[in-house]
């Protein structure tokens, strides 16, 4: 029982730290329109992972190189080439999405029904482990530093990326490192969410923070994915279900009620204007 | 004015700097000699055979109609575009190679600048982004700084709306924002793109004036794009008129 318990205590703090990760992480990508490269990156990731299933290699680390594979290609056609980074986004995320297809078809069934492609495709409580909680603990501590450090230069580029641009801050730079940031986190988040929902968790509770508030967004994204983690683990476990799944249902529940919460609060300004006006009227008759 | 701005021998100090990396000492702010760009994927050039020199501490007004190039031509001086033939030296500089150290030195304030209202940065942030290269991590504003932003603040006439989030400001006052973000930097170099498009009359004068003062007191160049050419003709030093990419007409005033 005991065991159970610290168990289900180490899955929940892996759970939260990635919500809160992946949280935070997702809002400076959709603020710098990077959300579409690292749906680019997921789906590498998702394909090294599977080509590990195969060669019967360390999943995290394949999924490692090739999100950073993808990400570094991305980078030199935009740069080098000059081709739009949506574009070259989306060709890697076809023949990401191919590759991974084929290693799954490729797989025996024996292996593809093994813990190993549980792990990788669909998420595993098992994926916990006093390690992967340090890596998480390290990844989000190097994200609050690093924006502590470049605060500044960073909301330079949120406020406007051309004229930061312009003004000699080094953009390329500053997306580089989240690139690299997210690459990490989805390397090492993989195994606990699977490779076909990590998106989910870097996207709905940062769209979720950006329809609740225009401050603290980081801050709001990262108690919403905490909360998407922390409220999957606990539905995961009482109803059995893969964590991965009941993770992204959790976060997107999170996103509709923070779209529903967004309408109802602009209706309620509106409504506030208007009274406020109508009364202006009544007393100048 | 008080003096936030660097003196003229530290001014004259960075322009011999500039020169002296490269092996043209050419001696003007702007130098461009038959210069077409493009922009990609487009099937005609923007510019066509742009030449012309620009002198360090003028102002130079670029008018033309719309479409004539003239945005194209500070997206080009800033190096967001190549030349696809020809020689452009921007303080000294080969550009696009040199891009980063001449946006150090210049300021921009680009044409479509309006925040909407429920932007969350104040009027103090805006005008801190424009140091924010020049900052080292983990820096918080050194005290000689914070002088400076007071002294912009005052000279734009923002002071007590420090606190205000910029997108409830009107139209002028956002302009106004910007341009003390700009004049921040203290930049040799400033790029305008339109700059009166929001202002009325009043308004207008005064911000030709205060160009007219940076020009003088702190040698700094100054280029003004802008269809609107009432408010700033009686201090512009020259006239450029672009229409469908080509210069047309270039006028020195002195």
């Amino acid at each position: 029982m005991v065991f159970l318990v610290i168990f289900f205590i180490e899955v929940l703090i892996t759970a939260m730290l990635a919500g809160a990760l992946c949280g935070s992480l997702g809002v400076y990508l959709e603020r710098m329109r990077l959300l579409t490269i690292s749906f680019t990156i997921a789906h590498a990731a998702l394909a090294g992972a599977a080509i590990s299933i195969i060669f019967k290699v360390n999943p995290e680390l394949t999924a490692f190189f090739a999100s950073i594979t993808a990400a570094s290609l991305l980078e030199i056609a935009h740069s080098k080439l000059n081709i739009s980074r949506e574009l070259i986004s989306m060709a890697i995320f076809s023949f990401s999405s191919a590759i991974a297809m084929l290693a799954i078809y490729l797989t025996p069934s024996v292996t593809l029904t093994s813990e190993v492609a549980s792990l990788v495709l669909w998420g595993s409580v098992l994926a916990t482990s006093l390690g992967k909680i340090l890596l998480l603990v390290f990844l989000l501590l190097s994200l609050i530093i690093y924006v502590s450090a470049f605060r500044i230069e960073i909301n330079t580029i949120l406020f406007d990326k051309k004229l930061a641009e312009a003004e000699g801050v080094n953009v390329n730079l500053h997306a580089t490192i989240l690139i690299i940031l997210t690459a990490s986190s989805i390397s090492v988040i993989l195994k606990l969410t699977g490779a076909f929902l990590v998106f989910a968790l870097l996207f709905n509770p940062s769209m979720s923070s950006i329809k609740l508030t225009y401050r603290r967004q980081p801050l709001i994204g990262a108690l919403l994915g905490a909360l998407a983690g922390g409220i999957g683990v606990f539905l995961s476990f009482y109803f059995d279900t893969p964590i991965g799944a009941t993770i992204s249902i959790s976060s997107s529940v999170i996103l509709f009620a923070s779209i529903l919460a967004s309408i109802v609060k602009e209706r309620k300004l509106r409504q506030k204007i208007l009274s406020k006006h109508i009364t202006q009227l009544v007393l100048s008759c | 004015m008080q003096r936030y701005f660097r003196n003229s021998d530290e001014i004259n100090e960075d322009i011999r700097r500039g020169h002296s990396e490269h092996p043209r000492n050419l001696g003007y702010a702007i130098y461009m000699k038959n210069v077409f760009t493009a922009y990609p994927e487009s099937k005609d050039a923007a510019l066509k055979n742009i030449s012309f020199k620009i002198p360090y501490q003028t102002i130079t007004l670029i008018t033309g109609p719309n479409g004539s190039g003239k945005t194209t031509l500070l997206e080009l001086i800033i190096g967001f575009l190549k030349p696809l033939v020809g020689e452009l030296y921007v303080l000294g500089y080969k550009m696009p190679k040199h891009a980063r150290k001449v946006r150090l030195k210049t300021g921009y304030l680009p044409q479509d600048f309006m925040r909407s209202p429920s932007e969350p940065y104040t009027v103090l942030d805006v005008i801190t982004m424009g140091l924010a290269p020049y900052l080292k991590p983990f820096n918080t504003i050194p005290k000689d700084i914070k002088k400076k932003i007071s002294w912009v603040l005052r000279l734009t006439g923002l002071e007590g709306l420090e606190d205000t989030p910029v997108g409830q400001l009107s139209g002028g006052q956002q302009q106004r924002v910007m341009l003390a973000r700009v004049l921040v930097r203290q930049p040799q170099l400033i790029l305008l793109d339109e700059p009166f498009s929001s202002l009325d009359q009043s308004t207008r004068k005064e911000v030709s004036q205060l160009l007219k003062e940076i020009r003088d007191r702190y040698k700094t160049t100054i280029i003004v794009v802008s269809h609107v050419i009432e408010p700033i003709i009686d201090f512009a030093d020259a006239l450029i008129e672009l229409r469908e990419g080509s210069v047309v007409k270039e006028e020195w005033f002195s």
